[in-house]
């Protein structure tokens, strides 16, 4: 008996205990889902703001067709105001996949939860300089004095894709391949303002009569991109990371700076079907 | 959805050009190439995803749970059931034992065990008359003094001559010592206090011819009821304690 009671003794051990207390999902809105008014097109459809052309994002002014505007702007500033990630989270999937996941408004510091909402997640991949003809001394300058550098890259050379433009010393611009079925942006990392409409000159016929049925055609489901980043590199080291040798572009004469250029598809993910069924927001 | 993100999103429309500069700050100093796509792959979605947050509305959820924690013991289900398993067996033993003793059990041992007490053991200091007799419980081991004429006896103690004490008997009414009969035991000692050698040799002698003469077997191992009250006398009267005693 003495062995017995020993044994117990030694072998008992203080162990944290987690009771699981379930809540109405009803209760506690932690998803999102798209503003029911964002398919209502009653009020534009028949007009050039017609909602199943633009999505419900942006439009065109009511005074000015030719100048596009964020809707909803007081609360579109107000989140661009909170600034860069606010209200968005982050999740790495296994294989490395990244996600910028839209967060519920009110955190939920201290309850465990499952919620559908909606990602973003892209996969670039390097446009190495050596895919590419890129004139750094050119001369070519724009209308305003800016040098500009054309370049030309080649799926046949090791690119991701085939594109050629100019680049003309942004710090950072990006630019989309085929966001829209009708539009298209103008130049390549060129700043140049505004948005080409494709066929030319019918936007008075197309914008209007685009139905409910078609909204869907107007945006591609993978959004291919491009972005031209100068590297800012370490003045102590003055080198690039070995492993961007080769794949920075380097924009001398022009410019004395390198300049990392990728090609990346961006998808949008909803309701996150393989994340819905694991615990993702659990605190 | 894909039209609510991206309209926003291009570069030319101007919407989101503040933020984009955030992720220029997360990419720069570039570490290592992996870094840098890595940086600009989440931060570029960070920006994209900023235009859902203004278009969608809070929804429910698919799952919400509450926790609490708190301390516990946990113990090995072998070692709580060898626990109760060992308690149980020593209780099956204990009662076992209790059984094999009772079936065991007849007069002797009662007997015995009624003198074993506490009363069992002041009986035989003090009340050898009814000490000897078969007895049922501890009550019997008493005389009944509530009848008129019954001789009372006080007890007491007394010094010995080797510095101890010594219990002591006295007539309540003669004041003579008495002792219970067959109290031998202290007999001897309690003769040291008394001054003469030979007294108290007469003494022991004394003693051993009574228990003798008393039917000293009887009163030695039989447990017989009926006692004489003679040899109390007797021994009284040849018992050589009839010094002066201190009596405390």
């Amino acid at each position: 008996m003495h062995a017995a009671d020993g044994y117990l003794h030694i072998a008992t051990e203080a162990i944290e205990l987690v009771q699981v207390f379930p809540q109405d999902p009803a209760q506690h809105q932690y998803g999102r889902s798209i503003d029911p008014w964002c398919f209502d097109d009653s009020e534009t459809i028949g007009t050039v703001q017609n909602k199943n052309f633009w999505g419900c994002s942006m439009t065109t002014l009511e005074y000015d067709d030719e100048l596009l505007q964020v809707t909803n702007k007081t609360e579109f500033n107000a989140v661009i105001n909170e600034g860069y990630g606010q209200g968005i989270m982050n999740f790495t999937e296994e294989t490395g996949s990244q996600y910028a996941v839209v967060g519920p408004t009110i955190s939920p510091s201290e309850a465990d939860w499952q919620a559908t909402s909606y990602a973003v997640s892209s996969q670039c991949a390097p446009v190495p300089a050596t895919a590419c003809d890129i004139q750094g001394n050119s001369n070519v300058t724009t209308d305003l004095g800016t040098t500009l550098v054309p370049f030309d890259c080649s799926i046949a050379r090791g690119s991701p894709v085939d594109f050629s433009g100019s680049y003309m010393g942004n710090t950072f611009s990006y630019m989309f391949f085929d966001f829209h079925k009708h539009l298209n942006e103008r130049g390549t990392f060129s700043g140049m303002e505004g948005l080409d409409f494709t066929p030319k000159n019918e936007e008075g016929s197309i914008i209007p009569n685009i139905t409910k049925q078609e909204r869907a055609q107007m945006f591609p489901s993978t959004w291919r991109w491009t972005a031209a980043v100068t590297l800012d590199l370490d003045i102590y080291l003055d080198s690039l990371p070995r492993d961007m040798v080769g794949k920075a572009w380097r924009m001398e004469p022009a410019y004395g700076n390198y300049v990392m250029v990728v090609a990346c598809n961006t998808t949008g993910e909803y309701p996150l079907p393989r994340y819905a069924a694991r615990s993702l927001f659990f605190t | 959805m894909a039209g609510i993100s991206i309209l926003p999103s291009v570069d030319s429309t101007g919407s989101l050009a503040e933020l984009k500069y955030s992720v220029f700050r997360q990419v720069n100093p570039p570490v290592s190439l992996g870094q840098v796509i890595s940086d600009l792959e989440i931060g570029m979605s960070t920006i994209f995803a900023l235009p859902l947050r203004v278009h969608t509305v809070p929804a429910d959820s698919i799952l919400v749970q509450t926790r609490a924690r708190k301390i516990m013991t946990r113990a090995p289900v072998a070692a709580v059931w060898l626990l109760v398993l060992a308690n149980l067996s020593f209780a099956a033993l204990g009662i076992g034992l209790a059984v094999m003793a009772w079936m065991a059990a007849d007069q002797d041992v009662h007997q015995v065990r009624t003198r074993l007490g506490v009363p069992g053991l002041a009986a035989a200091l003090f009340e050898r008359n009814s000490e000897n007799r078969i007895v049922k419980s501890d009550k019997e081991l008493y005389q009944e003094n509530d009848r008129d004429g019954l001789p009372l006896v006080l007890v007491g103690v007394q010094h010995t001559v080797t510095g101890g004490m010594a219990w002591s008997l006295r007539d309540n009414q003669t004041g003579r010592p008495c002792l219970a009969d067959g109290a031998k035991m202290s007999t001897t000692y309690i003769s040291d206090t008394t001054p003469s050698i030979s007294e108290k040799t007469t003494g022991a002698e004394e003693v051993a011819r009574i228990s003798d003469s008393s039917g000293n077997e009887a009163v030695e191992h039989q447990p017989i009821s009926i006692v004489p009250s003679e040899p109390v006398t007797q021994f009284d009267a040849v018992s050589p304690i009839e010094q002066p005693n201190h009596w405390v």
